[in-house]
Parts: C-alpha cells; sequence; structure tokens
C-alpha cells in the first residue's frame, strides 16, 4: 500500500513536472577502506544499500565507492552525494558541514585496529621499521596514526617510516611482498601475522550527510538497513563526529592528575525524628463483642 | 369451736358496780332485758349445751335490737348486740349496728372490738385490723381474741414482725384458765420468727409447742422450716421425708416437702411427692405444685394440665390462673397467656404482685415491652421494696434497650440486697450494652468508657476487659488500657484477643519490646491461621516502632487479608512504605525506594498527616534520579517547617542538600549558612553538608577545567577541613594542573605523604613521573598500584598502563587497548 502511494506520487510528479525530490535520483556513497577488504565487495555492499532504499523509499537510489578520501569528502560538501558512509578512523577528518546520521559497528574485535607483522617483535624495537597504514586525507597519515591509533603514547612519524596505501588489501600486499614491515589493519584480517599492538575501541563506521537535503523517509529507511559486515545502524547522538574530530587533531585529552572524589553527601535522617509519626490504630470498640444474652426470670 | 373457753370469756357480763342506779329509759330497759338471757346462754355455752346457748343468744338479740330502735346510740345495747350478734354468727347485723356507734364513740373499746370482730369474719380487713389493733394496745382481758385474730392476719400477710408483736402480748395477757393453748400460740410464734428469719428463736418457740405434747406434724414442718433457714435444706428435707413416713396422711408435710424438693430443683423427687400429695388430696393446692413442679421440668403442657385442674377444682384460685398463664406462655401461647394472666390480674383487683408479674414477663417473652414495662411497674407500686419488683422492671427496660432505666432498677436491687449476685451480673451488663451504644455514637467515648468502667468493676470477667480495652484503646488511654487487659488475661475467659489488644496498648503507651511479647503470647494462643495473621499484623506495628522497616512491612502485608488486619494495613502500610522509601534513598538504595513509593501509592497514598513525609521521601527520590528542581517544589509544597518531625532548621538543610545536589553551589551554601545558624542538630548537617558543597564544587571545577576555581574552593574547605588528606591530595592536583613541573616536586611530595590513604595520590604521582620526567616505569608502577587499589578509575588507569608497556617497554600483547 505504502508502496504504490509512493509510486502514484512519481507518476504524479511525472506528469505535471513538479516535485523536484521525488523526480531527482538519490546518490549515496561509501568510503570504506578498512572496514570492508574487498574492492568487489565495496561496490555490491553499496549496490545493496541504493537497492535496499530505493526499494524503501520508492525514488531512485543509486551508489558509489569512492577509493580517495578527498573524492568521498568532496562529493559530500558539494551534495553530489547525499550519504555517505565512512571508515571511524578517518571520519574525524571530514569538513565541519557534514554531520552524523548513524553509528555502524561491528561485533568483538573486528572493528578496533591492529599493529601486526610477519614475525613477533617488540614495539620500541620497531624504530625506523616500515609501516603501510591505510590513508585517509593526504598527508594525515602520521597524526592520526599517532592521536587515534597510539593514544598519544608513540609519536608514529618518528618511529616508524610510514607508507601509504590506499586500502586494506593493499597494506596486507605491501606486507606480504616486503614493502613495509608492519601494517595496521582491522581485527580479523590478520590471520597468520603476528599481533604487536591493538588501538582503542573506534566506531567503526559513520553514516553521514553533507548539506543537502535528505528525501523524506530516508533516515528512517537507512536505520532498517543492513550492510554486512556492519551490523544495523543506530541512530547517531550527534556528538560522534565532534568527538572524532576533536581525538584525530588533538588526540586524546592530555593526562592530569585526578581528583579524589569525595562520597555523595546525603541527606541526615538524624534531623527526622519518625517516632513522632504516630503509628495509626484502627476503631476497635465496635470489634469487641459482649454476649447479646437477656435477663430473664 | 376450737376456742370454747375463750369464748365463753368472751360472751361474760362484766362485773356490776355496787351503786344504785339512775331511774332506766326505755331502751336501757330493753338492753338491761337482755343482759340475762346473754349471760344464761354463756352458761349454757360452757357447758357445752350449743343449741340451748343459741335459743338464749338469740332471746338477747331481740332485746338489743329493741333497745337499739329506741336509741341507735345506745353504746350498752350496741356492745350487747355485739356480742351474741357474733356468737351467733350474725356479723353483718353487728356491722349494721355498731359502725354508726363506733363512728360516733371510737373510745368505747367493746365496741370497737365487737365491730373489728364481725368485719374480721367478713374478711373485710381492712376495716377490722385497725379496729383489732386499737383494741389490743388496750390489753383488755376481755379482749384478748383480737390478739389471736390479728396474729392469725399478720402472719397471713407475712407480717412476721406484727405478728410476733400480737402472740407475744397475747402470753402477757391470757388469764391462767387458757394457758393450756399457749402450744398453740407458740407454734404460730415460730412462723412468726420463720418469716423474720430469726432461726433460733423460732425453733425455741415450735420446741416449746411441741414439748410434752404428741408428735405434731405441723411442729416438725416448722422445725424443718427453720432447718431451711438456717441453709441445711439436705437436712430439711430428710425430717420431712421422715416426717412424711410417720404422718404418710398430712398434706401439710407432702406440700412443704414437695415445694422444698422443687426449690432444691430435685425435680423427679418433687414431682413423686407432688403426685403422692394429689393421690391423697385431690386438692388444688396439690394439683398446683405438680403444676410448678412440671413447670421447672420445662413440661408446660402437662403444667398447662395440672393448673387447669386447679382451677377446675377452685376456680379463681389465683396462683392456678398465674402458673396456667406461665404455662401457656411457655408453650408460645402469648396471647392465650396474656389473656389468662390479665384475667388474673383482674381478679386480685390489681392487688396481687405475683399475678402481675406473670402478666409483665409474659408480655416481656412476647416482645410487648411497654406492656411488660406497665404490669410491672403496677407491682412496683404495690411492693416498692421487694426486690424482685425492681427485678423484674430492670429485665423490661433491659429487652428494651431502655439502658439508663434498666441500669436505675438493677441499683435499686443492690441497694435492698447489697451485692446480690444475679442483679449484679445484670447491672454490669446494662452498662456494658449501654457502653457500648455509647461508644458507636460520635463524641460519646468517654461516657462509654465510663460505662464499661463500671462493668467492669462489677463484673470483673475477661470480656468486660476487652470491651474497656477497646475503647480505652480509641480514646488513646493506653496505660489505663494496659492495666485492665492485664487483669482481664488472669481471667478464665482470657483468649488471645486479651494479648493482641495488650500489643496494641503496649504498643500505643511506646513499648515496642512488651508490645511484641503480648503479641508472641497471643499467636501462640491464637485460635487459626485468620487470628495468627491479625496478631502478625500488630506485631509488625511493634517491629516498625522498633524501626525493623522490612519485617513489619511483610507483617502487614501478610495480615491483609484478615479483619482487623486490614485495617491495620490499610492505615500503616502507606505509611511504612514512605517511612522505608526514605531509609532507602538515604542509603542509596535507589530503586528499591522507588518502588516503596509506588506500592504506597497504589494502596491510596498518604494519610493528610503523611502527606510531608511522603513528598520528602519522594524528593529524596527525585533527586537522585537527577531531577532536584522538581525535588525542590515538592518540598516548597510541603511546608515542612510546620512539620513537626522534623528538627527544628531541617527544611532550610534539606533546601541546601537540594541545591547541593543539583550542583547550584552558590544557593546551596547561602542555605547552609541560614541552617548553621539555629545551632543543634540542624547546624552539626549543615556544617556538615556546607564541608560537601565546597569539596563537590571544587571537583566540578576542576572537572571543568577550571583549575584556578578549584584550587580556591579547595583552599576554602581545607580551612574547615584542615587535616584533610582527600583536601591536601586535591589541592596539590589542581596546583600542579596549573603549574605542571614549576609544583611537581611539592605535588609529589604531599601525594606521597598520602600515597596509603588516598588512592589517587599513586595515580597523581604516575602522571607527574610520565609527564615531568617521562619515566615510564616508575609511572606504569603508580598506574597499576592504583588499578590494584580498586579506585574509581582503575578501567581507564588499567588501559593507560598496558597501552605505556607495549609501546615504550617492549611488552607483549596482553589484552586489547581499552576504550575509548
Amino acid at each position: 500500500m505504502r508502496r504504490l502511494q509512493l509510486g502514484m506520487l512519481v507518476v504524479a510528479g511525472l506528469l505535471g513536472g513538479t516535485g523536484a525530490v521525488a523526480a531527482e535520483t538519490v546518490e549515496v556513497g561509501i568510503f570504506l577502506p578498512t572496514v570492508i577488504t574487498d574492492g568487489q565487495e565495496r561496490l555490491r555492499v553499496v549496490e545493496k544499500l541504493a537497492q535496499q532504499l530505493q526499494q524503501d523509499l520508492g525514488i531512485p537510489v543509486t551508489g558509489r565507492s569512492f577509493g580517495r578520501f578527498q573524492d568521498f569528502s568532496e562529493a559530500l560538501a558539494s551534495g553530489a552525494i547525499s550519504l555517505g558512509v565512512v571508515d571511524g578512523w578517518a571520519a574525524g577528518q571530514l569538513p565541519a558541514s557534514v554531520t552524523p546520521v548513524a553509528v555502524g559497528r561491528v561485533g568483538g574485535d573486528r572493528h578496533r585496529l591492529q599493529l601486526v607483522s610477519k614475525t613477533r617483535r617488540s614495539v620500541p624495537s620497531l624504530q625506523g621499521a616500515t609501516l603501510a597504514v591505510v590513508r585517509g586525507a593526504p598527508g594525515t597519515e602520521g597524526k592520526l596514526t599517532t592521536q587515534l591509533f597510539f593514544s598519544g603514547d608513540l609519536q608514529a612519524p618518528q618511529h616508524f617510516k610510514l607508507v601509504p596505501v590506499p586500502n586494506v588489501e593493499s597494506a596486507r600486499e605491501a606486507l606480504d611482498a616486503g614493502g613495509a614491515e608492519v601494517a595496521i589493519l582491522p581485527a580479523g584480517s590478520s590471520t597468520g601475522l603476528e599481533v604487536l599492538y591493538t588501538g582503542p575501541q573506534l566506531p567503526a563506521a559513520l553514516v553521514v550527510m553533507g548539506k543537502k537535503r535528505l528525501p523524506p523517509g530516508m533516515r528512517e529507511a537507512l536505520l532498517k538497513t543492513t550492510l554486512a559486515p556492519l551490523e544495523r545502524f543506530l541512530p547517531a547522538q550527534g556528538e560522534e563526529l565532534a568527538s572524532l574530530r576533536v581525538l584525530a587533531q588533538r588526540g586524546p585529552p592530555r593526562r592530569v592528575p585526578m581528583m579524589a572524589e569525595s562520597p555523595t553527601q546525603r541527606f541526615e535522617l538524624d534531623l527526622v525524628d519518625l517516632n513522632r509519626l504516630e503509628l495509626q490504630l484502627p476503631p476497635l470498640s465496635s470489634t469487641a463483642a459482649l454476649p447479646q444474652e437477656t435477663p430473664d426470670d | 369451736m376450737k376456742h370454747l373457753p375463750l369464748i365463753a370469756l368472751l360472751v361474760a357480763l362484766p362485773a356490776l358496780g355496787q351503786f344504785r342506779p339512775p331511774p332506766l329509759t326505755e331502751a336501757q330497759r330493753l338492753s338491761s332485758s337482755g343482759d340475762q338471757p346473754r349471760a344464761e346462754g354463756s352458761r349454757l355455752l360452757a357447758a357445752g349445751d350449743k343449741k340451748g346457748a343459741e335459743t338464749q343468744f338469740k332471746k338477747a338479740l331481740d332485746y338489743y335490737l329493741q333497745a337499739l330502735k329506741a336509741d341507735p346510740q345506745l353504746i350498752v345495747a350496741a356492745e350487747g348486740l355485739g356480742v351474741v350478734g357474733n356468737a351467733l354468727g350474725a356479723h353483718d347485723q353487728v356491722i349494721h349496728h355498731l359502725a354508726p356507734v363506733n363512728a360516733a364513740h371510737p373510745k368505747a373499746a367493746d365496741v370497737a372490738f365487737n365491730l373489728g370482730i364481725a368485719y374480721f369474719k367478713s374478711r373485710r380487713y381492712e376495716q377490722a385490723v385497725p379496729l383489732l389493733e386499737g383494741v389490743r394496745v388496750g390489753n383488755e382481758p376481755s379482749h384478748l381474741v383480737a390478739h389471736y385474730y390479728l396474729a392469725q392476719f399478720h402472719l397471713a400477710t407475712q407480717r412476721g414482725d406484727l405478728a410476733e408483736v400480737a402472740l407475744t402480748s397475747y402470753l402477757a395477757l391470757r388469764p391462767a384458765s387458757v394457758a393450756g393453748g399457749d402450744a398453740e400460740i407458740q407454734g404460730l410464734l415460730g412462723k412468726a420468727y420463720v418469716l423474720q428469719r430469726r432461726p433460733a428463736e423460732a425453733r425455741r418457740a415450735f420446741e416449746l409447742a411441741q414439748a410434752g405434747k404428741p408428735e405434731s406434724a405441723a411442729l416438725q414442718v416448722g422445725l424443718a422450716t427453720v432447718l431451711e433457714l438456717e441453709g441445711k435444706k439436705k437436712e430439711a428435707i430428710s425430717s420431712l421425708e421422715k416426717l412424711s413416713g410417720r404422718f404418710p396422711k398430712t398434706v401439710e408435710v407432702k406440700e412443704r416437702l414437695a415445694r422444698l424438693l422443687l426449690e432444691e430443683q430435685r425435680l423427679p423427687e418433687a414431682e413423686r411427692t407432688a403426685q403422692a400429695l394429689l393421690a391423697l388430696q385431690g386438692s388444688a393446692n396439690a394439683h398446683l405444685l405438680l403444676a410448678e413442679v412440671h413447670l421447672a421440668q420445662k413440661r408446660p403442657a402437662e403444667a398447662e394440665a395440672q393448673a387447669r385442674k386447679a382451677l377446675a377444682v377452685a376456680p379463681g384460685l389465683l396462683p392456678a390462673q398465674i402458673r396456667l398463664g406461665t404455662a401457656l406462655q411457655a408453650q408460645g401461647k402469648h396471647d392465650e397467656a396474656v389473656a389468662m394472666l390479665e384475667t388474673a390480674v383482674a381478679s386480685s383487683q390489681g392487688t396481687s404482685f405475683d399475678a402481675l408479674a406473670a402478666l409483665g414477663s409474659a408480655n416481656r417473652r412476647a416482645s410487648r415491652f411497654q406492656k411488660a414495662i406497665e404490669a410491672h411497674q403496677q407491682g412496683l407500686k404495690l411492693a416498692p421494696r421487694y426486690p424482685p419488683a425492681h427485678m423484674l422492671l430492670a429485665a423490661d427496660y433491659f429487652a428494651a434497650g431502655d439502658w439508663d432505666r434498666a441500669i436505675q432498677h438493677y441499683s435499686s436491687v443492690l441497694q435492698l440486697v447489697p451485692a446480690d449476685p444475679r442483679a449484679t451480673h445484670w447491672l454490669a451488663y446494662a452498662y456494658a450494652r449501654r457502653g457500648k451504644s455509647r461508644a458507636a455514637e460520635a463524641n460519646r467515648l468517654e461516657d462509654a468508657a465510663n460505662d464499661l468502667r463500671r462493668a467492669f468493676d462489677l463484673e470483673g470477667s475477661g470480656v468486660m476487659a476487652l470491651n474497656l480495652a477497646t475503647v480505652l484503646l480509641d480514646l488513646d488511654r493506653y496505660e489505663e488500657a494496659v492495666t485492665v487487659l492485664g487483669a482481664g488475661q488472669t481471667r478464665k475467659d482470657s483468649t488471645w484477643q486479651h494479648g493482641f489488644l495488650m500489643g496494641l496498648a503496649q504498643l500505643g503507651a511506646g513499648r515496642s519490646a512488651e508490645a511484641l511479647q503480648a503479641f508472641q503470647a497471643a499467636s501462640a494462643s491464637a485460635p487459626d491461621a485468620d487470628a495468627r495473621a491479625e496478631v502478625g499484623a500488630g506485631a509488625a506495628l511493634a517491629l516498625a516502632a522498633q524501626g525493623k522497616l522490612d519485617e513489619a512491612v511483610a507483617g502487614l502485608e501478610k495480615g491483609k487479608g484478615v479483619r482487623l488486619g486490614a485495617a491495620l494495613a490499610q492505615d500503616n502500610l502507606p505509611f511504612l512504605l514512605y517511612r522505608r522509601a526514605l531509609w532507602r534513598v538515604a542509603g542509596g538504595a535507589v530503586s528499591g525506594a522507588r518502588e516503596d513509593l509506588a506500592a504506597a501509592d497504589r494502596l491510596g497514598g498518604a494519610h493528610p498527616d503523611q502527606v510531608p513525609l511522603a513528598t520528602l521521601a519522594r524528593a529524596l527520590v527525585a533527586v537522585e534520579d537527577g531531577n532536584s528542581a522538581a525535588a525542590a517544589a515538592g518540598i516548597k509544597r510541603a511546608r515542612l517547617e510546620k512539620v513537626g518531625w522534623l528538627l527544628p532548621g531541617t527544611p532550610a538543610v534539606l533546601t541546601a542538600y537540594l541545591h547541593y545536589r543539583g550542583d547550584r553551589f552558590a544557593e546551596a551554601r547561602k542555605q547552609a549558612t541560614v541552617a548553621g545558624r539555629g545551632g543543634g542538630p540542624a547546624a552539626r548537617a549543615a556544617s556538615a553538608l556546607g564541608r560537601a558543597i565546597q569539596r563537590r564544587e571544587a571537583e566540578k571545577k576542576y572537572q571543568r577545567g577550571d583549575y584556578r576555581g578549584a584550587e580556591a574552593a579547595l583552599k576554602q574547605a581545607l580551612r574547615g577541613e584542615p587535616n584533610s588528606p582527600v583536601l591536601a591530595v586535591n589541592l596539590a592536583a589542581a596546583q600542579y594542573a596549573q603549574r605542571g613541573a614549576k609544583v611537581a616536586s611539592a605535588a609529589s611530595a604531599i601525594w606521597n605523604r598520602h600515597a596509603e590513604a588516598v588512592p589517587e595520590a599513586k595515580l597523581n604521582l604516575g602522571v607527574a613521573a610520565l609527564d615531568t620526567q617521562s619515566k615510564v616505569e616508575r609511572a606504569v608502577g603508580y598506574f597499576e598500584e592504583y588499578v590494584k587499589s580498586g579506585g574509581p578509575r582503575s578501567s581507564l588507569v588499567r588501559e593507560w598502563a598496558e597501552r605505556l608497556r607495549v609501546l615504550r617497554m617492549g611488552s607483549a600483547v596482553a589484552t586489547e587497548g581499552g576504550a575509548l
């Protein structure tokens, strides 16, 4: 019934030449070089997403997988795509006009990033080693790796020689081919490799929108879709991008001394004399029976 | 003629004086002519010639009549007429002619005497007795018989005292010639003493009467009566039984024996004796006696038959009419009974107490209370000092629910017969019933208590104690209730309810331990599960008074389904739930408190007195839910400054507290200052709260990054608590956060000093070591010690330590890096 009504709306729009939103094709894009570990899979996933949304909204929806972060960022900023799904670690670099719509999570350890190598080594001993990292905004690899992955406790550009790669499969290839000694891969794609360090938990992916207004019902339709390997989307609370931006720019907050928190003082019942509030007895005089005998002679 | 010597004396002529009489009138001459045959008649009578005497007396009568015709006021003629008229049985003629003479000459003793005798013989006792009493006091030997007649009359009317006077004066006056009759007089005197309940004198009189005479059944019956008077009823019965063997044909013996057996409720023997009496003599009295036995045997139909037979023998016999009425009544034939008894009352011209008594009682049993009261009131007029008259009327008023009058008449009985057990019992019940009905009226509980107190004093039974105690409890007179119930518990009819009420009374008197003890005892004697649940509800209140709120709530919940338990729960459960909610929220058990509030609301919410309590509990829960503004509004509405159970100054402390919990520190400080001015516990609480406000304010400023503000607040707080390690550690943190390496060594010294007391000191030492000296290993050591101490930020610090270990110290990966 709902679909029929939407169909009628499309027809009406065509006939009357009005209803620009209904007539326009909506485009969604993804930049998921880490969450999805295969190029073909990225295409399939974005097409499936477009199909699901089209089916639900009854308007034409197309999908596009971006290989480069700056293309994805610009498409969002320009309104070429209405909606984008992006790797969590990269989202903090998106311009301020982009806002979060939903958060996609991946269960277990798979959404964490790990420092891996073919042989077991300690991190301090890797001074000067080559490190394959997936590229985000150009030139930000060192900062992102230091702040997001090492939480400020290891300066990546000083400790490693960084080798930016377009995606996870390239990083793995670089490792296999000897182009890099260590790589940062998502947990779950490090089979056969030594895990040297696991980074902090980050949102696996964020659904974001640019300035362009979303067609009616799109947000709700999105929350109903699934996009393997991402689990279902949860509505964004609004602060997700901001905190990622802070983290990307400045890293985690500086360690400062902490205050010993005093326990919460509670209201003192010493001030309440409840014994003054008397217990109530119900009327009792009607409850005692008296034998109903009467005198006779 | 049983009293021949006496009669002879009566008709003897007075001695003639030795003087010359004046010339006689015609009337005098005629009268004088009558004197000769009168004297002759007396001589013949004394000689036993009744017939001859009668002829002479008639002659004399004629002369006297003619004399009185000539002069109706001629005293001698009247006197002569009286003597011979009475001897001939012509009492009407005597009355006719002597009454006018007596009226004109009341001092003429012979006229009065003969007129009195004539009235007496005509059964006109009302006229006879005053005349004869007048004659008796003259102590004239010729009027001796007047003493005898009066004695008989007073015995018949049950006036033993008057009979005794008449008989004693008789004995003093009688000439030696008639001393042979003294035995009979002694027998009568015995009866007079019996009537006066003077057994020793009665026995002496009967023994004197019997002395030297063949055994007399009548005197022996008299002696048996003396035994009765002495309370030796068994002996009396046994004596009469023996007597009955010796005098099998004497009616009096069997009659007395049957009555005594009836009184003693030895009904089969009474019946046998009455049957034997009936066989001996089919008299009305014999039937009547049997009817009475049958009534006592609850065989009213047979009683009715016997009463009817008595009436067949003696139509109009009053006692038989009364018994017939009673028998009819006992068979439920109310109308017939009342009709019969009304006949009895009418036939006695309203002068028979027994008839009126039976009529009243028949009406009462037929629920015709007004008629009952009227009959018994008439009975009371006949015998105003007769205790049964008051008893009967009191019973009517009792049955009609007129407690005031019932009390009045039972009290009259007790004035006449102090400590009479039946009157005492029913007076107690009348007071109790009036008390109960007053207790049900508005504003009459005090009166009810007074009535029930009298009832309890009169009849200290368990049930009276119970009824009095309930009213005392309603009046909040707990100590008195404790005393009364304590007495009630020692009575035979004491029940578990005494213990239950005792528990409530002790509770009201503020002794919860004693209350609990009483409830435990009551529970042990409670007859069923319901009663135990009811007692349990009471015990729950005692537990509540001891602050054992969980047990109290559980106990009241359990008792909710039973009788008084429901009322106790309804009145107290919401209160206890609000109270527990307050305790719970004050102890940090917020969800439990929330459940209690909801449960109390479901039960109908707060009693008007308890609204402030509910509001307070609700406000404290709202604070925990982060809604301190709503809490503050509720508290304001509750006007807690008027609440007696909060110590003075508490509302200001509370307001300060709400601001504190809402992080409105300036307002919180202001209110705490206000509360601190009053002194006492509120001031102490305000001062503690003031310190908490400063600490919290400092922490909040620090969390916001306002290190300078935090430092200032901490310095202020330290003035109040200069030795607080926590404040010292925190102040060092605030200073380090602002000035870093410049103060690192001073701060580290402080943290080192308090490292054992305040876990955060170690954490901060780690931060400084890493921050200012890049001493990773030392920092990790401090961090790990902090984690070990279980401080509130352990998970974050563990993450730091592990990351530093892997990235900077080359440790292998242990776990993942932790949360962002």
